[in-house]
Order: structure tokens, then sequence, then C-alpha cells
């Protein structure tokens, strides 16, 4: 009898601990790891980035990956800046690594579906769009209507994170 | 029957079998419990990511094996089954998720889940479990 409460008890404290972290699990990953240096790098190619000083972005970003920052963000942004200076292929491999550090990353979806989409792929756009449309709906809708116009920069909001 | 041959006393064994299957059981459920409620669609997304086959069906089973076996493994029902199951699951995690992302900050988990899984399927839930109970009564008849 005193047995069966306390494997409730123990249940109850189990379930408690295991719904706590739920709240938790949707904050932002922050990378971790990262050094100074890598993060100063990353945060100039940002700065000329949002500036749209793609070549100089792509030497910090690169420089920042080069000091081990290998962080999705760093690979999405490095791709960006190679998408608007038109080196297509460069850019896919780019995030393709983003997405293989975080599957779930939605600006590297967006991203990587107009890329295909410059490159005339608009299956591989599409599939991308699937993916987007379960992560975040407004980016999703916006992408779509740059497949349906066949225009990858349309709606193309430099992200830069 | 002599308090210190009883089967229904625990062994510092039973004691270890069970913090590990408690803690097993909270990270299961939690990650399971996302998963059901409110996480489907982002674990569908991965899925499609990693090329997962039938991603909308296998992001339900994961789903319901982690919660139930989360259960299970809390209260020592069907430990080596459940257990031998998220181990399954655990090893296609790191193959196809976790291992390109490197293993500090990344794999590390993953992989202690795996051994910790792959521990309780050889070893049983011990003896301050369900089955454990069941398996006396039996006895007993």
């Amino acid at each position: 009898m005193r047995s069966g409460r306390y494997a409730i008890a123990l249940l109850s404290a189990i379930l408690a601990l295991a719904v706590l972290p739920v709240r938790a699990a949707d904050v932002t990953e922050v990378p971790e790891g990262v050094s100074t240096a890598a993060l100063a790098a990353f945060r100039a190619g940002l700065a000329l980035h949002r500036e749209k000083y793609y070549a100089p972005a792509i030497k910090e970003y690169e420089r920042a990956i080069a000091l081990g920052g290998r962080f999705p963000e760093a690979f999405n942004n490095l791709a960006y800046c190679y998408r608007k200076t038109g080196q297509i292929d460069k850019a896919l491999e780019l995030y393709k690594t983003a997405l293989a550090l975080r599957p779930t990353f939605p600006q590297a979806h967006d991203y990587v579906a107009r890329a295909y989409l410059a490159k005339g792929d608009r299956p591989m756009a599409m599939r991308h769009y699937e993916i987007l449309r379960r992560l975040d709906a407004r980016l999703a809708h916006c992408l779509l209507e740059a497949i349906r116009r066949g225009d990858p920069d349309y709606n193309d909001m430099p992200w830069g994170s | 029957m002599s308090r210190a041959i009883s089967p229904w006393r625990p062994t510092s064994r039973d004691l270890g079998l069970l913090a590990l299957r408690a803690g097993l059981a909270v990270v299961f459920l939690a990650h399971g419990y996302v998963k059901l409620f409110g996480g489907h669609d982002r674990t569908v997304a991965l899925f499609m990511t990693v090329n997962i086959p039938a991603p909308e069906a296998m992001a339900w089973a994961v789903a319901v094996l982690e919660f139930v076996g989360g259960l299970l493994l809390a209260v020592g029902l069907w430990t080596r089954l459940a257990a031998g199951l998220l181990t399954v699951e655990m090893a296609v995690a790191i193959a196809r998720v976790r291992w390109p992302q490197g293993f500090l900050g990344a794999a590390e988990f993953e992989v202690v889940l795996l051994l910790a899984c792959l521990a309780l399927t050889g070893t049983g839930s011990g003896r301050i479990s369900i089955e454990a109970r069941l398996n006396l009564r039996r006895s007993v008849r």
C-alpha cells in the first residue's frame, strides 16, 4: 500500500519535471562555444550585410567561420551575400551547411528555396516551401508569392541576425 | 519471511536503475509532450529536411514513442521494450540529425541517452517497478 503511494508520488514528480522544461524549449537557440573573435567578425559582417556591402560582408563572415564560428546564422548570412552577388552554387552549398547545423531554421529554408528558384529548380523551391510553411506561415506566404511569380527577389527580406 | 531476504526489499542496484529510469523518463516525457501538443509541424519540418521517409506518420510515431516510452520507463513496465525502441530512435537521431552538427554541444546528449537506454534494455527495470511486482505476484501464485 505504502509502496503504491511512493510510486504515485514518483510518477507525479516525473510528470511535473517533464512538463516544466517545455516552456523553456521555445526560447531562441543561442550558439554555444563560439569564440569572442568569431562573434566579433560575425557582427562586423552583419553590419556590412545590413548596409548591402556584400563583398566585404563575405570576408567578415568567412573570417568568423574560420575562427570557429560554426553556427547556422554565419553560414546563412554568408550564403545570402553570395546569392546577392550572383554566386548561386556557392550559396546553395552554404545553405545546406546552415540547414545541417539547424534543420528547422526558417530563414535558411526561405533563402535556399529562392536560390533554387534563381537556378530554375522550381520543384526544390516548392519542397523547401512545404517545410517552411510548417515553421513560419508568414515567411512561407511571401516565399510562395515569389515562387508563383518566378522571381527569387520578390519579397526577399534581408534577414541578418 | 525474513525481511533481509524479502524480494520486495530494493537493493542499491534497484535504486540506481530507478534513478536511471526517472532521468530518462523526464527527458522523453518532455520531448514527447512537446511533439504531441504543439510541436508536430516543427517535427515534420525537421524530418522533411533530413529526408526521413513518411515524415507526417513518423512524427506522430516518434512523439507517441517518446511520451508513452517515457511513461513506461517511469513506472517500470515493459521497460526493455520501451528502452530498446528509444535506443533505435536515438541511433537514427544521431545518424541523421546530430552527427553532422558535431559532438560537443550537439550529438553528446543523444549519445548519452542512447547508452542509457541501451543499458536499461540489458538490465530491465529493477525491483522498484510495476513489472517486478507483477512478476513477483505471478511467482507467489
